[in-house]
């Protein structure tokens, strides 16, 4: 990003002015953007907090005003952390009580089918409320979500994994990162559909989906299997696979 | 408050090793008042449009992206897990201000919006690899009158 910053300004030969949010302090102090607002928020999250629209214009103006006012770097500070929904924790209102995964490539596939259609009405809601799903960088669409399992229930269960009917996006084994992207999004979406009091965060959202869903079970799995594998590509795509802390 | 120090130790650690290459500073470039700026996003949060390609693990490519796009058709395919997507997936505005940009243009704070965006996939190991695709989109703005770059990473 602050690299970004240097090269733009030098291809527009002094035409156009950078400024931008960082959400890494010591990157910014280390490369020196022209000018740059540090804000004290998630990863992820470069305007604070979603459905904030005035929270998110603050953000936004506060790192347009430096191209009025910097006469050299600028390394400015946001004040004011992104809002939150309040203290209670967030605890997804659909209790899924994961099996104990399957052996059996079948048996397996069949139980996270099973886990995906106990969610399939709430990401209805969610697509309902919010006129989008975000799930698709697979190759997948909507109405092959179920395939995904098959892939995952392959590669979980040491089976060649079958093509199916997915016009997939990328060859194998990229293809099982964005597949598994893709269902995260699919019970991101349908977990913040839910009636709550609160918003979960990015680490509640974790926090159930490794620890109270088949798929965090499954997805663990899976990275240790491409742990013990000898393709170097595959070994070397478990850093995309499972967020830091919940691979265990 | 979110910093390095609040992290996931591992995480904390990766980011603080990536390099931070030393670029030679550009001539400054004066001040201008934001009433007269046209304003672009260029985000390294790895999206494009639904029907565009992917990004792939280490592209250093970049994704056009219409200011008139939909909402409905952006999708991210960002390598790196290690960071909240749930704000993208709950309102594209918390990593793409779009419509916030659209509010300061319609209010006069700004000039006006680009009609094109881009994006890049950022948590890159050897940034300098960006320099050739970083100078074709300051050449593909200036070109198109826009006169400052707003930089969103993930």
């Amino acid at each position: 990003m602050c690299a970004l910053s240097h090269y733009i300004e030098r291809g527009s030969e002094g035409r156009v002015a950078t400024t931008g949010v960082s959400l890494i302090r010591e990157h910014a102090e280390g490369m020196k953007p022209p000018r740059s607002l540090f804000v004290p928020f998630p990863l992820g999250r470069p305007m604070g907090s979603p459905d904030q629209p005035d929270f998110q214009r603050d953000v936004l103006l506060s790192a347009l005003q430096l191209l009025e006012s910097a006469t050299e770097t600028a390394l400015a500070d946001y004040p004011h952390d992104a809002p939150t929904s309040g203290d209670d924790p967030w605890a997804c209102a659909v209790a899924l009580a994961p099996p104990e995964p399957a052996n059996e490539t079948e048996a397996l596939r069949d139980q996270l089918v099973g886990e995906i259609r106990q969610l399939a009405p709430w990401h209805a809601e969610s697509i309902k409320r919010r006129g989008r799903s975000t799930v698709g960088i697979s190759g997948a669409s909507l109405e092959q979500v179920e395939e995904l399992a098959t892939l995952l229930a392959d590669f979980a269960t040491g089976a060649e994994p079958s093509d199916g009917e997915i016009d997939w996006n990328h060859p194998m084994p990229v293809r099982l990162k964005f597949a598994s992207d893709d269902l995260r999004a699919f019970y991101h979406e349908a977990a913040t559909a839910q009636p709550g009091a609160s918003y979960p965060t990015d680490a509640d959202l974790n926090d159930w989906l490794f620890s109270r869903t088949l798929l965090g079970t499954v997805l663990r799995q899976i990275v240790g299997r491409m742990r013990e594998s000898e393709d170097r590509r595959v070994a070397g795509l478990v850093i995309g696979m499972i967020p830091a802390g919940f691979a265990r | 408050m979110v910093r390095t120090s609040d992290m996931h130790p591992d995480m904390a650690k990766n980011l603080l090793s990536l390099p931070l290459p030393e670029i030679e500073p550009q001539p400054w470039i004066a001040p201008r008042p934001l009433a007269e700026t046209k304003v672009a996003i260029v985000t390294t949060a790895g999206m494009h449009a639904h029907d565009d390609r992917p990004f792939n693990p280490g592209s250093v490519e970049y994704r056009l992206i219409p200011g008139d796009i939909d909402y409905a058709d952006l999708r991210m395919s960002h390598l790196s897990v290690n960071f909240d997507r749930s704000g993208f997936q709950q309102d594209i505005n918390t990593v793409f201000p779009l419509e916030r940009l659209r509010e300061l243009a319609d209010q006069g704070v700004i000039a006006g919006v680009s009609r094109y965006h881009y994006s890049f996939m950022g948590a890159q190991p050897e940034p300098t690899r960006l320099e050739k695709t970083g100078e074709e989109i300051g050449r593909l703005l200036a070109e198109d009158g826009v006169t400052a770059a707003f930089l969103t990473p993930v």
